[in-house]
């Protein structure tokens, strides 16, 4: 379901770094008279900054300010987890690793315990260009 | 009517407290909500108390953070 907020902001205002404060703690769910107590700051002060952030953010009330804050950007919600990158996929199985470095071994003449790293590098170097599936 | 126990915190909205919050959001009181969803005041203030029992605050303007938040509201 979508929110729709009356007042569609297209910029967000600018705040300043006091009614930038209020809008946090309100979005926390402190009322002005709990942040006026944990700040330090009079409460008129707070009540002054809220009624300026209010105006700016064309919002009736707090949460209706809460509400234009996250549309305009200005409270962000937090970011979803990234998505770890898929991990390549292994090497075919075994076995068609074997078979691989047993092939070369007989194609080329040379012994299969040298090949065996060769094939490995061959594997990776032919799914990387999209050529095997496996 | 025996009133039915309150949620718990975590439990999902439904989707007619989404809505609420929704309309919460645009700022009206449980008033105007309860005009807007033609139910009565006493359900309006109903559906808001068990958002906040699920969203584990009592705080209109946090619900609304967190129905964000939570991507509940967009």
């Amino acid at each position: 379901m979508t929110t729709t907020v009356p007042e569609i902001l297209l910029q967000a205002p600018v705040l300043s770094p006091r009614e930038d404060d209020v809008l946090h703690a309100l979005a926390a769910g402190y009322t002005y008279q709990q942040f006026a107590e944990e700040t330090g700051v009079p409460f008129e002060s707070v009540k002054s900054y809220a009624r300026n952030l209010l105006r700016k953010l064309g919002a009736s009330n707090a949460a209706h300010a809460v509400a234009a804050a996250f549309c305009c950007g200005l409270l962000t919600p937090p970011a979803r987890k990234p998505v770890p990158p898929r991990q390549p996929a292994p090497m075919g199985t075994p076995l068609e690793r074997e078979l691989l470095a047993l092939a070369l071994a007989v194609w080329s003449g040379r012994s299969y315990a040298e090949l065996r790293p060769l094939a490995m590098r061959a594997l990776t170097q032919a799914r990387a260009e999209g050529r095997v599936r496996w | 009517m025996a009133a039915r126990p309150l949620p718990t915190l975590g439990e999902p909205l439904t989707p007619r407290e989404i809505q609420v919050l929704s309309l919460v959001a645009t700022g009206l009181s449980n008033e105007e909500i309860a005009g807007r969803l033609f139910v009565s005041k006493a359900t309006a203030k109903t559906h808001m108390a068990r958002i906040g029992a699920k969203l584990g605050i009592g705080d209109r303007a946090a619900m609304v953070a967190i129905g964000f938040r939570k991507g509940l509201l967009k």
